[in-house]
């Protein structure tokens, strides 16, 4: 299975926010990270996979082409994660994946508890499940959309800045989390985000969305450059390498305009 | 270990799940009983006991207790359980389609256009088409209320999915429909006004079997219905795009839902008149007791409807003796401090 974008075209009323987006074909198995600097469209083309957002363009998904799925055949191939998740509700965490399971997934009756379980175990929220979602945190209420997206098993995972809320330790799992569930059952996620180190240390592949309608995609360090640092986000950076090991950006400050 | 983590989470739901049943069937049963109650209140000194007798043909009772439960106190008892259910359905699944806990048939206007056509007929028309005002007045009443849901459905298609807009249509729809009832009073002579404000009050005494029976079909039909979306429902409650992007067709259930409702509220307003406040608290009862998987919270709203109404029906022949009261006014009478109780019971688990 492979995830090929060629083309891609959306955005508002007025706007186009995402203009003939094309991008080498993305395979099997890969967490891919969305970046760029805030209102260049990395939403956009998330939400408009989703099927959220009028898009035109092709988007081939296993050979289908998503754009054109009615909403009932797109939902068992692609699961989406809002950026925020209603904070009024009285429904327990439970019965908000049960509802996620029955709708978007084809489970038997009696595996619908297994999964619910499995999901709720490898995301450490267990404690969580029975208490209602009102009663819970921002960071918490974030890992609960998480299982939502991953116990439907869809094919392709759009996350829209699924770590936004997350202190450190949450961001580490759920990343770990999302990238072993895609290599398990052979998806593919897509992740919109803001932080570049997370992008470099999970990503198997980056995608860098440039003010302009620019896009690259490459292999973490390929893409995210000092060059592109500057060009994309407009800040002198650095790509270094840890005592551990890990890339981490280091940002020195704002890039001078002339040079942009 | 795994293994016994794993079991302990699904017997967790289990037991939660069992609670939700078993409160279910707890309300089912305390509505039966009121239900009886109901049949038992008035001058006759019949107690519950002999009522339930004969009201189920265990004894045959002399002629005059059986025409008195049967004809005149069944209905009336029954039509307070049946719109008490219907107004309760309707608010439930508007808050939930409409994403708003102010949401209900009375707060969005429904009510009123329903008032508005009766008014009318009260005022202009005791004779149009040789048809009486038994069967004119009614048949207006619900014409003017699915409008007035066909209008906000419009409203609704035309906005696309900005849903707070279309409550604030409802609510400016609500004052449109008051002034313009509030103009048929005035231009109507003293008697006509004073049977428009009975209307608004809202009574039972117009129920008869027929009526019992069509309502009860109309509610038969629409629950059955909303019960089939209630898995969509419930994943709209954890966000429109959450629940668009799992294939629920948010426009199409808002309109079948907006469909319901003006059957609901449009037949039920119909024969009583404005009964208002149970559409807006009884899913909220429902909510605090059974939270809102709607597979549970379906049926609470319809059950906690249903129980506000008879018990409104219990204290508009019980608090006054010799009066039989507007069941529209006791209605709140009862609801209100039964409402904050709970509100209260619960604390800020209420999430309202």
């Amino acid at each position: 299975m492979t995830l090929k974008i060629n083309g891609l075209s959306s955005g508002y009323r007025q706007r186009t926010v995402l203009q003939q987006v094309s991008l080498p074909s993305i395979e099997a198995g890969l967490l891919v990270a969305l970046i760029g600097p805030n209102g260049v469209g990395k939403s956009t083309l998330v939400r408009s996979l989703a099927g959220l957002q009028p898009a035109a363009g092709q988007v081939q998904l296993a050979g289908a082409d998503l754009l054109k799925l009615s909403p009932r055949e797109r939902q068992h191939n692609v699961a989406y994660l809002p950026q925020t998740l209603p904070q009024v509700t009285s429904l327990v965490v439970y019965e908000m994946l049960l509802a996620a399971a029955h709708l978007g997934a084809e489970y038997a009756q009696e595996q619908i508890e297994t999964a619910i379980t499995r999901v709720a175990q490898s995301l450490g929220i267990t404690a969580l499940m029975l208490r209602r979602l009102s009663e819970l945190s921002g960071g918490q209420r974030q890992m609960v959309g998480l299982a939502q997206v991953l116990v439907r098993q869809a094919p392709l995972l759009l996350l829209d800045e699924p770590t936004s809320a997350l202190d450190l330790r949450w961001q580490l799992n759920v990343l770990e989390v999302v990238r072993r569930h895609v290599q398990e059952s052979q998806a593919i996620a897509l992740v919109a985000s803001h932080d570049l180190n997370l992008a470099l240390r999970f990503a198997d592949q980056v995608i860098m969305l440039a003010p302009g309608g620019e896009c690259r995609m490459g292999k973490p360090l390929e893409v995210v450059t000092a060059q592109s640092l500057r060009a994309c986000y407009g800040v002198e950076g650095r790509v270094e390498t840890c005592s551990q090991g890990f890339p981490v950006v280091l940002v020195d400050g704002v890039a001078d305009q002339q040079r942009q | 270990m795994m293994q016994i983590k794993h079991d302990a989470l699904a017997r967790g739901y289990k037991r939660l799940w069992w609670r939700r049943v078993i409160l279910l069937l707890v309300m089912a049963a305390v509505l039966i009983t009121s239900f009886i109650y109901d049949l038992s209140v008035g001058p006759m000194g019949l107690s519950w006991w002999e009522v339930a007798q004969l009201a189920s043909g265990w004894v045959e009772g002399d002629a005059a207790q059986r025409v008195v439960v049967m004809e005149l106190r069944l209905p009336y008892a029954l039509m307070a359980v049946l719109v008490g259910a219907s107004l309760g359905l309707a608010g439930a699944e508007m808050q939930t389609a409409l994403n708003n806990p102010l949401a209900s048939p009375f707060t969005l206007g429904i009510g009123a256009a329903a008032t508005l056509g009766a008014s009318l007929v009260i005022v202009f028309g005791p004779n149009w088409g040789g048809l009486s005002q038994m069967v004119l007045l009614p048949l207006a009443a619900f014409v003017f209320a699915a409008a007035s849901c066909a209008l906000l459905m419009l409203v609704g298609r035309a906005l696309g999915t900005e849903v707070h807009t279309l409550v604030l249509f409802g609510i400016a729809m609500l004052f449109g429909l008051n002034a313009l009832v509030g103009l048929v009073q005035f231009l109507a002579d003293a008697e006509a006004l004073q049977q428009i404000v009975f209307w608004t009050l809202g009574s039972l005494a117009r129920a008869s079997m027929e009526r019992v029976g069509l309502l009860a079909g109309v509610l038969a039909v629409c629950l059955l219905f909303a019960l089939r979306q209630a898995w969509a429902m419930t994943m709209l409650r954890t966000g429109e795009d959450q629940a668009r992007s799992l294939g629920v067709p948010v426009g199409r259930l808002r309109a079948s839902v907006l469909l319901r409702v003006s059957l609901l509220t449009g037949v039920a307003t119909a024969f009583v008149g404005e009964v208002g406040f149970i559409g807006l608290v009884g899913p909220h009862i429902a909510r605090l007791l059974l939270g809102e998987d709607h597979r549970f919270f379906l049926p609470g709203s319809a059950l906690a409807g249903a129980l506000l109404l008879s018990l409104a029906s219990i204290a508009s022949r019980g608090l006054l003796p010799g009066v039989v009261l507007p069941v529209g006014l006791v209605t709140a009478l009862v609801g209100v401090p039964l409402f904050i109780g709970l509100i209260l019971a619960r604390g800020k688990r209420a999430g309202l």
